[in-house]
């Protein structure tokens, strides 16, 4: 993840450099991410954490191969320090983090505290969560093609569509479902 | 995240084996005891041959 997000200048040699470095991540990641999908092909029911499982499988899958994007060269000219690598950035954390995290929560919570939680409302939050996290970051990604910068406070004057920046700022509406669980 | 602090107080027992499963987090409390087990516990079966591992007792109480 590193070159996407600390890279400076445009110097070819160095572009390559990190480049490669980036294709050091994305690529044992892949690797590392198809293996490790292979035990779940035997499941016959839906608990919570199996939601947030499939889920953290989703995302951190689109965060994988948006991160090849930023790894080649011809693409990373684009798409380099816009919203397109804020989109990846979370999809990779929260997808693999956050996910991870609460379906871990609900899976050990009934050995942690000696009571089960309401199932019923488990798989809603997972699915809110879940839903609620791609309404706010997948426009990142369309965002960030068409050409938005990342730390900027406002929209610059004709870069994206002011369409697209739209539909962006009200899916990050999405934000406030996350928040509240 | 609400409903798992409910959960603390009126959710219902989670038993010692809450999702049925046959590993060792079925085979002590919920919550487990402070050194996981009282007593060592015995292995006649060998790992991952799960058709042969007993199942421990207490799913949803």
């Amino acid at each position: 993840m590193g070159s996407p997000h600390v890279r400076g200048g445009y110097f070819a040699y160095a572009a390559l450099v990190f480049s490669i470095l980036s294709y050091l991540v994305a690529l044992p990641s892949a690797v590392r991410y198809l293996t490790g999908r292979r035990p779940c092909t035997r499941v016959d029911f839906v608990s919570t954490p199996m939601l947030y499982a499939l889920g953290f499988i989703g995302l951190f899958t689109v965060g994988g191969l948006t991160g090849l994007f930023l790894a080649a060269l011809g693409i990373d000219v684009h798409v380099h320090d816009t919203y397109f690598v804020i989109a990846h950035f979370h999809y990779i954390m929260v997808g693999g983090a956050l996910m991870g995290y609460l379906g871990g929560l609900h899976f050990w919570w009934p050995k942690i505290t000696g009571r089960m939680y309401p199932e019923a409302w488990g798989r809603l939050s997972a699915m809110i969560v879940f839903i609620g996290f791609n309404l706010t970051f997948f426009p990142q990604f369309i965002l960030g093609y068409l050409g938005m910068p990342r730390r900027y406070w406002q929209y610059p004057p004709g870069v994206p569509s002011t369409k697209c920046a739209l539909y962006g700022r009200r899916f990050n509406l999405g934000r406030l479902d996350i928040s509240c669980l | 995240m609400i409903y798992l602090l409910w959960s603390l107080r009126y959710g219902k027992l989670a038993g010692n084996n809450p999702w049925e499963h046959r590993v060792w987090n079925g085979r002590t409390q919920s919550p487990p005891t402070t050194f996981n087990f009282d007593e060592t516990p015995e292995v006649t079966w060998e790992a991952y041959d799960y058709e042969h591992i007993p199942m421990p007792d207490g799913g949803h109480a």
